[in-house]
């Protein structure tokens, strides 16, 4: 196990959190950002929002980055863990304020001439600051990035 | 015979990001902005036709 990775509980639930499989989207801290806050540490704090506001966001995480599971419920775990299976069509999500999401099957030619598969889910760099480009690693919500503009 | 198009991403250096086959691209509001056979997305955060590239990288 990644030892960055932490579980955070209210008296319902405990929710899991895998940095090493987030791609940045952003819906969490987007959309609550009274729990999630990437500005904050410990970033997450559980008891800022009800149980429901909580389980909406993480079942919302396209990947397993933010997973939960519901007290007393053990075995259903993986329940949560398991996201939605992905369209067969690619999909690209420009996100408010950072990455491309990109779901679905496609080949990306790298700059270097090299190919790389994507079989699920990634996410591109839309500002230009990631230090692994083409991939966004998060870098736009530090130095701000700027509104969109369509 | 048709050979079967690959969907494929090209990372340009210094450059956009080309999208090309079967593609559906959708703005911060979830609505569909295109689903054509090739377009070029901005990468650097400066183009004025976001989330298109506009050439402005280059200035």
């Amino acid at each position: 196990m990644d030892k960055n990775e932490r579980s955070y509980s209210n008296n319902e639930i405990t929710v899991h959190w895998k940095p090493k499989e987030c791609i940045h989207a952003g819906t969490c801290f987007r959309e609550l950002r009274k729990v999630f806050d990437p500005a904050r540490r410990p970033w997450i704090d559980i008891d800022q929002g009800t149980t429901e506001e909580i389980i909406d966001i993480v079942e919302r995480c396209p990947t397993d980055a933010l997973t939960y599971e519901r007290k007393g419920e053990g075995a259903l775990s993986g329940q949560a863990s398991t996201k939605a299976p992905q369209a067969e069509k690619v999909n690209f999500s420009i996100m408010r304020n950072g990455p491309i999401l990109a779901e679905g099957s496609f080949t990306i030619l790298m700059s270097d001439g090299s190919e790389r598969e994507v079989k699920s889910i990634t996410s591109f760099c839309r500002c230009g600051l990631s230090k692994n480009q083409p991939f966004c690693d998060g870098t736009h919500n530090k130095e701000g990035f700027f509104p969109d503009n369509f | 015979m048709n050979e079967e198009i690959k969907n494929k991403v090209t990372v340009i250096n210094n450059g956009p990001l080309i999208v090309q086959g079967s593609f559906q691209i959708k703005g911060v509001d979830g609505n569909l902005l295109s689903t054509a056979d090739q377009v070029f997305l901005c990468r650097c955060g400066k183009s004025a036709k976001k989330p298109y590239c506009d050439g402005s990288h280059n200035k």
